[in-house]
């Protein structure tokens, strides 16, 4: 095949791409949270944040998991939600089946933000309910209370 | 019989301005120009039915045809064709032949009205005609309010021939008035009005008066649909004829 | 592999931070009032209506085969048309709310013909009949462009040509706008500059967002059968009226950024069009701004004209313009985009994008890997409001999965006139505008990825392809539904430019829930 060529120019250009002030972090598209508009949050070495709904074929990444819960409706198919817990790479995954929402044993909520610039961190997952109280001891957050899947979901339907 | 409301629109073919309902030109459906000639390079086709009907004599069918070119900026000229049929004498007529030229001279500017003339120019090749019909309006065009406008025309109507009883040159003005409906939400249809006071060639008459009221209706991107009718109302000598004309058109930019 | 590229792109790293620091030249809003030029044309002062009619031809009005996009577009000339009515006539005041308000029920339910823009603001056309004449002449370029896209009988070929002929026939009268690129930047630094997108956001957001329909549709439309175009504009139209026109932008939509495809052919008139719309965006500032007197405005309109009528830029070409950054006569435009102006912060191909943030648009949007030359490439995907060059179909799956809402994907195939329309659901299922299409994806290096990813309109022609290329020969057709359930995320090639919006430095922190 004739890639060798357009292959040369590639290198070059990605070389080129990579010294204009971009970050060297492959990451994903500068994007807003489809429910919030901010920004997404990306994960970082010591935190996952990018919360990420799979329906369908697509994938589709969110600020927060109120955010998700927030926007549902506009799915019509059973979605499978990663959220980011407390460790990094391990997302507690929530699903959403024949509209019903489930959760693994014993994962806990946080869900005390006041406005959207701090959803990502303070509208959360965990695996138990230790490591809420772990989250929550580092990032001290008023009125914070493990709340089960069910709880969460009421809490996030009031608002 | 001669037909009064005849002399004031039939003579002379009316032209086809824009084929946007919102641009009117005389006979679609009433008498009345604008002051806008159609757009450099337009070509229009208009035709239009109309029926007069009166009081002591037969309705009397016509159908007319036009054809216009903007041929420059702000000028265009058009022939037409008006073949008739009489019911009281059952006999049709090819009816004049008139050639058109209109020169719109400026927009509305500020608080200055647009203004045009156009000239007329009817061939006696219809049954019994003589001589050759000459018609010059003078055209004012003006907005009052945010969107209706008025359109006054002036003519002058003169004729190569002489016939006994009957005036060579005539007069007459038109004011007419046009209001889109439906602003702001529909953008389709126009009301046109006028009144319109004509100077009869019949020197046992004087001047006629008479109303009309229509309809110009977009029906496609670039065809309008009209609907109007007329009546005399008035004459400075003698009683109003109280003849009715009905029209109704079609026009075509193309 | 991937060491090699590493490496390299650390060792120029340094180099290209240097000649960061050389940024372009950046015109800053001036203090004064542009003057009058000498050689203003005399058609400006001329009373005539000067009425001109579009090109006659057996095309015109097809864009009535797609009636929503048609009604659509023909509501687009009511909101300038109310709004520089209600500004001349002392209801600024009202603009937010009524006369947004009666614009915004107009767009949402569009009228069924054209309208005539001068009926429905006569008070402005008095006034400021020289800028109708423009505004008209262009509007019909627009229309008839999208005409003979919309035409169906015709080969792609004839279309473009006589798109062609319908530049030179608008080129030919003095109201044509030039179709050079202006520096955008340039166009908007004016003391009044801004001052109508500032004092009424939300009509100002109608009026891009339309401004956004007009420039979308050209991709919709370029070189797609034309049975296959109105399948996408339940998507655009959908997207438009929900969406677009009530979104905040921080500058008008480009007519490249929209429409790259249609824009790379014709950078002529893509450029006319934005130095159009920027002219609306200049008249709209004048009228918005409360310290000009009428015969300032007056005369700054007739200046905002000047600037970007075609007679004012003849005997300069695309491209120059160097020498005089930031100015009239700068015609600079991107490298891989001669369809756009100098952006405010644009550095050659990068730029900044509503909604999507800096782009490098001579590099694929999803693995950030150059596009290839000429005018035809892997793909283009459109979702979210924005339309990006991909070079892959591969990268156009991906990238529209990743993206909420529908999206639609276009990309050749190995028959140059069928061009491959996918529509996206909300939940990326896709439908095919050819029915047996069979999809090569035999993944490898990015770099390489127009290579092994496509799409053929035919299993005949993808074993035709693979015979071709023996390095292939393993590779098995995919089905629409095999090859969809496809996603290999981010590419690791993938380099996002991260700098702030040059438009709207402060970044916003977000409402309450």
């Amino acid at each position: 095949m004739k890639l060798w060529n357009q292959f040369s120019k590639s290198l070059a250009l990605v070389a080129v791409i990579g010294a204009m002030g971009m970050t060297s972090i492959a990451s994903a598209h500068e994007a807003d949270c489809p429910y919030c508009k901010l920004k997404l949050v990306q994960n970082t070495k010591e935190l996952d944040n990018e919360v990420v709904v799979k329906v369908g074929n697509k994938r589709i990444e969110y600020r927060c998991l109120y955010c998700v819960i927030k926007d549902q409706k506009r799915y019509k198919g059973d979605l499978v939600v990663y959220s980011p817990s407390e460790k990094v790479g391990a997302p507690v995954i929530l699903k959403r089946t024949g509209g019903k929402w489930s959760a693994p044993e014993g994962a806990v909520f946080l869900n005390t933000f006041k406005k959207h610039k701090d959803c990502a961190a303070l509208s959360r997952a965990f695996t138990n309910k230790a490591a809420f109280d772990s989250y929550i001891k580092k990032n001290p957050s008023e009125g914070a209370k493990a709340l089960t899947l069910d709880q969460f979901l009421a809490e996030v339907a009031k608002n | 019989m001669r037909l009064i409301s005849v002399i004031a629109t039939g003579l002379l073919a009316s032209v086809v301005l824009a084929v946007d309902h919102n641009n009117v030109d005389s006979g679609r459906p009433l008498r009345f120009d604008d002051a806008y000639s159609i757009a450099y390079r337009e070509r229009a086709f208009e035709t239009g039915f109309t029926l007069d009907t009166f009081r002591r004599s037969s309705p009397k069918y016509g159908l007319k045809t036009e054809y216009k070119y903007g041929f420059a900026k702000n000028q265009d000229i058009g022939i037409g064709f008006e073949p008739s049929y009489s019911t009281s004498n059952r006999r049709g007529d090819f009816g004049n032949v008139e050639l058109s030229y209109f020169n719109g001279l400026r927009r509305e500017i500020d608080d200055q009205p647009a203004l045009a003339y156009r000239l007329d120019v009817g061939l006696p090749t219809g049954t019994g005609s003589k001589g050759v019909e000459v018609r010059a309006r003078g055209i004012l065009t003006k907005t009052v309010g945010q969107y209706d406008k008025i359109h006054l025309n002036l003519d002058v109507m003169t004729s190569t021939a002489r016939i006994m009883d009957e005036r060579q040159t005539t007069a007459g003005i038109t004011v007419g008035y046009t209001k889109p409906l439906g602003y702001p939400t529909q953008f389709d249809r126009t009301l046109v009005a006028q009144f319109s006071m004509e100077q009869s060639r019949d020197r046992s008459r004087d001047w006629v008066g008479s109303v009309g009221l229509g309809i110009r209706q977009q029906v496609g991107v670039r065809s309008v649909l009209d609907f109007g009718i007329e009546s005399d109302v008035f004459e400075t000598k003698g009683r109003a004829k109280s003849s009715v004309r009905f029209a109704i058109g079609y026009s075509v930019g193309f | 592999m991937r060491n090699t590229l590493l490496l390299f792109v650390a060792l120029t790293s340094v180099t290209m931070a240097v000649a960061q620091d050389h940024g372009g030249h950046q015109p800053t809003r001036s203090g004064t009032l542009p003057t009058m030029p000498s050689d203003l044309p005399r058609w400006i002062s001329s009373p005539g209506a000067d009425h001109l009619f579009y090109k006659a031809a057996p095309y015109n009005w097809a864009i009535e085969r797609i009636p929503p996009f048609a009604q659509d577009m023909y509501g687009t000339g009511v909101g300038h048309a109310m709004a520089y009515e209600a500004l001349v006539t002392g209801r600024k005041a009202q603009l937010e709310t009524k006369v947004f308000e009666t614009i915004d029920r107009v767009l949402q339910k569009p009228p069924r013909i054209p309208v005539d823009e001068a009926a429905l603001s006569p008070t402005f056309v008095r006034k400021y009949g020289y800028l109708e004449k423009v505004f008209d002449w262009a509007h019909i370029l627009h229309f008839q462009t999208i005409d003979v896209l919309t035409h169906p009988g015709w080969s792609d070929a004839q279309k473009e040509a006589e798109i062609e002929r319908l530049w030179s026939f608008y080129s030919a009268q003095p109201y044509a706008i030039t179709g050079l690129p202006m520096n955008m930047e340039y166009l908007d630094s004016f003391p009044f500059s801004g001052r109508f997108r500032s004092n009424y956001p939300k009509v100002n957001g109608l009026f891009w967002g339309y401004h956004w329909l007009q420039t979308v549709n050209y991709d919709m439309l370029f070189r797609v059968p034309v049975q296959d175009q109105a399948a996408q504009y339940s998507v655009l139209g959908s997207q438009y009226r929900t969406t677009e026109l009530y979104r905040m932008r921080d500058f008008m939509p480009m007519t490249a950024e929209m429409s790259p495809r249609f824009s790379k052919r014709f950078p002529m008139i893509a450029n006319a069009f934005d130095n159009l719309h920027m002219l609306h965006d200049n008249v709209n500032d004048i009228l918005a701004a409360e310290e000009l007197t009428e015969k300032q405005r007056q005369e700054q309109v007739k200046i905002a004209i000047y600037r970007v009528l075609s007679s004012t830029h003849k005997g300069h070409e695309p491209g120059s313009g160097e020498d005089v950054p930031g100015s009239l006569h700068d015609h600079r435009h991107p490298t891989s985009t001669p369809g756009m102006g100098f952006m405010k912060g644009m550095e050659d191909d990068v730029m900044y994008m509503s909604g999507m943030g800096w782009m490098d648009m001579s590099v694929c949007a999803h693995c950030s890997i150059p596009l290839p030359d000429g005018p035809m490439w892997g793909a283009t995907v459109t979702a979210d409001g924005w339309t990006m060059l991909v070079r892959c179909l591969m990268c156009a799956r991906d990238m529209a999965a990743e993206t909420p809402g529908r999206a639609i994907i276009r990309a050749a195939t190995e028959d140059p006139s069928r061009i491959l329309v996918l529509i996206s659901d909300e939940e990326g299922i896709l439908t095919s505008n050819i029915p047996g299409v069979v999809f090569l994806e035999e993944f490898g290096e990015h770099p390489e990825c127009s290579a092994w990813s496509r799409a053929f309109t035919s299993k005949s022609a993808f074993d035709q392809f693979v015979r071709e290329n023996p390095d292939l020969a393993q590779s098995k057709p995919l089905s629409l539904d095999a090859w969809a359930q496809i996603n290999r995320g981010t590419p690791d090639t993938y380099r996002k430019i991260d700098r702030p919006n040059p438009y709207r430095p402060e970044p916003t922190t977000g409402g309450s829930r």
